[in-house]
């Protein structure tokens, strides 16, 4: 078959697809922001959430969330374009592969950007309505650029986790799997490691920077706080080792499999 | 994968296994297969949830549906024939037998029988085995045809694989939460995962909290997850009758459940908060963080608790800290070094269950081993550091823990 791809005629290749699910992100996106707003708004902010504040809180839940909802996402599109054989049909019809990875990860972003304006604006509706009961609609006081900048680099690191998982694995379910699995083990093991010192293993787990960057209130005996400097060295040795792991991976098997 | 799988479960039986009120492994048949059955029934729901979705899904996934289409197989067909429902089912009852089969030899294998100290022979109750077994089949049952039912809503294998974990990983994070937040214990009731704890022991996963879930709140659930998959499915089935070939009613029919839906999250926002705050009994409140915020400074803190230690009888004041809360153990030594002349005694009690929180005991009697005070006249004083101060959460006469 003769093939010419470039990254945007894969988001058209997949144009049916993305036009027939992005109602259903739009709608997990809305569930995901409202019960973001909901909650805290309930418990965290007596003025009430405004309009900003329930966006806010919108952003910490799709943060929340981003692990098992991005993870899936990415790994969807760019192993799933290894699956259909489409690098193989790119790599012997002369195309670029890198054009085709673009591909992939803009798709799925774009899946991530409706999910997320949706849970935005859902966010933003039920902070507006907690916010006229307590009239203060706008809200500004759950802002803080510094939280929402830690918000978009996890998302970003996340994101980048499962493009590396992806590409390493080459399977979407294993890419799942194996990032799901690490996500559970840091769950799993945080009692023990509180019981046992082994705190310091703990915060360097992969997701061990979404699980410190959450609120101990929240949390409870899961809470891990860590120092930012660590997990700023955390997200980057694990992103380090992704990468390296994945030039070793083309390097020893340079085919396209 | 299946290997790594199966060496994991072995791990987990053989530590269920573990009894550590006797130091020693139980080393029976019946004991191995009850200590296999607690941990299948953990993970065969959501190994049976995550392949039922992940092949229903495979088998809809992109050309497989055009397939099912072109060879005259109508959906409807596909989903009455059960064949993957009863695929997924068989295969993983024959891997829970296995799994049994293997975990319980393998712990018996691992640890031969032990002598026991006193020479007798280590009773244990089978009589539980057989209704837990039926119990986990029902449940499994379920489990997959919640599995199938999602994996026919997404249709993309890795897409469904991804909703089970995430519905999974929820579930896990609300088992935790339990302990602490009352909302959460309320939802973990209505959780898949609670749901079937509560269906097959009326209680927590092992190992993990206890959160009160009863076996009829467990069957209300799994009839309300049921009904909310399959209402789903038929109203993606109206509402592709209802805009097919019909753009500008498409878009009107967008526009009003646009418009229906914002005013709902609106009435929500001004009407849900309100309620869950005055119904449902949780401290960390609104009101409790501003008070919080309204101590600035650590002496104001730490003064504050020393005041009120001054009020009791400070012949003997008791300490205790969670195993692994060394920091807050360390800054509340040097807060009642620095002023109190009483004598300050120190225990690693598993009382305090809020991370960094510590509990003061005051009182003229020793503290009980699980870390309460029995008798009335005494005071308790639940302390958590928040943002550099100390700060008093809880005073009790009564025996206090943190929660």
């Amino acid at each position: 078959m003769h093939l010419t791809v470039r990254s945007s005629s894969v988001v058209r290749l997949r144009g049916c697809d993305v036009s027939v699910k992005r109602s259903s992100w739009a709608v997990a996106g809305a569930v995901i922001g409202a019960v973001s707003a909901l909650l805290p708004t309930g418990y965290f902010d007596a003025d009430g959430a405004g309009l900003v504040g329930g966006g806010v809180y919108a952003l910490y839940g799709l943060t929340a969330a981003s692990p098992v909802v991005l993870t899936a996402l990415m790994c969807a599109e760019v192993a799933g374009d290894y699956e259909r054989g489409l690098h193989r049909d790119i790599y012997l019809s002369d195309g670029s592969r890198g054009a085709l990875l673009i591909g992939a990860i803009w798709a799925s972003a774009w899946s991530w950007i409706v999910l997320a304006t949706a849970a935005l604006a859902a966010g933003a509706l039920v902070g507006l309505g907690d916010g006229l009961r307590q009239s203060a609609p706008l809200g500004w006081n759950a802002v803080s650029v510094e939280r929402l900048l830690i918000c978009l680099a996890l998302q970003g690191y996340v994101a980048i986790m499962a493009v590396l998982a992806a590409c390493l694995w080459r399977r979407s379910l294993a890419s799942v799997l194996v990032l799901f699995a690490l996500l559970v083990a840091g769950i799993v093991l945080t009692p023990a490691a509180t019981a046992a010192s082994w705190e310091s293993l703990l915060r360097v787990l992969p997701y061990s920077p979404l699980v410190s960057q959450l609120d101990p209130a929240l949390l409870g005996r899961l809470s891990l706080p860590t120092q930012p400097g660590l997990v700023a060295g955390v997200m980057a040795s694990w992103v380090g080792v992704g990468s390296v792991a994945l030039v070793l991976r083309s390097w020893l098997r340079p085919s396209p499999s | 994968m299946w290997s790594t799988f199966g060496i994991v479960v072995l791990a987990w039986v053989s530590y269920t296994a573990y009894d550590r009120s006797k130091g020693m492994f139980r080393h029976d048949w019946a004991s191995g297969a009850v200590a296999a059955a607690d941990v299948l029934r953990v993970l065969l729901p959501i190994l049976g949830l995550v392949a039922a979705s992940s092949w229903v899904a495979r088998r809809l996934d992109g050309n497989g549906y055009r397939d099912l289409y072109l060879t005259g197989i109508s959906m409807s067909r596909f989903l009455r024939s059960t064949t993957a429902q009863v695929a997924c089912l068989l295969l993983l009852i024959g891997l829970a037998g296995c799994l049994l089969g293997v975990s319980a030899s393998g712990t018996i294998w691992a640890h031969p029988a032990l002598p026991l100290p006193d020479g007798k022979i280590l009773e244990f109750d089978t009589s539980g085995l057989t209704p837990r077994l039926a119990l986990l089949v029902a449940v499994l049952v379920l489990w997959v045809l919640l599995g199938s039912l999602l994996g026919y809503m997404v249709r993309r294998s890795a897409v469904a694989t991804a909703a089970a974990l995430a519905i999974i990983f929820s579930a896990l994070l609300l088992e935790r939460a339990a302990t602490v937040h009352p909302i959460a214990m309320w939802i973990h009731a209505l959780s898949p995962l609670g749901a079937s704890n509560a269906l097959v022991l009326g209680q927590s996963v092992p190992n993990f909290p206890r959160s009160g879930a009863m076996a009829d709140v467990g069957v209300l659930s799994f009839g309300l997850w049921m009904l909310g998959a399959v209402a789903l499915l038929s109203t993606r089935t109206w509402t592709s009758y209802l805009t097919v070939g019909n753009p500008s009613r498409t878009l009107r029919i967008r526009t009003l459940l646009g418009v229906c839906t914002s005013g709902a999250l609106l009435i929500a926002g001004f009407v849900v908060p309100t309620e869950l705050g005055e119904r449902i009994p949780w401290q960390y409140k609104a009101a409790w963080r501003k008070s919080v915020e309204s101590r600035t400074t650590p002496a104001d803190a730490v003064e504050e608790l020393l005041g009120a230690i001054a009020t009791a009888d400070r012949s003997l004041v008791r300490v205790s800290v969670r195993p692994g809360n060394e920091v807050a153990l360390r800054g509340l030594q040097t807060a009642l070094h620095n002023v109190d002349s009483s004598e300050v005694v120190v225990d690693n009690l598993l009382s305090a269950r809020r991370p960094g929180s510590v509990v003061v005991h005051v009182g003229t009697t020793a503290v009980t081993d699980i870390g309460e005070l029995v008798p009335p006249d005494q005071f308790g004083f639940c302390l958590v550091r928040d943002a550099g101060n100390w700060v008093v959460l809880q005073i009790s006469s009564q025996g206090l823990t943190c929660t």
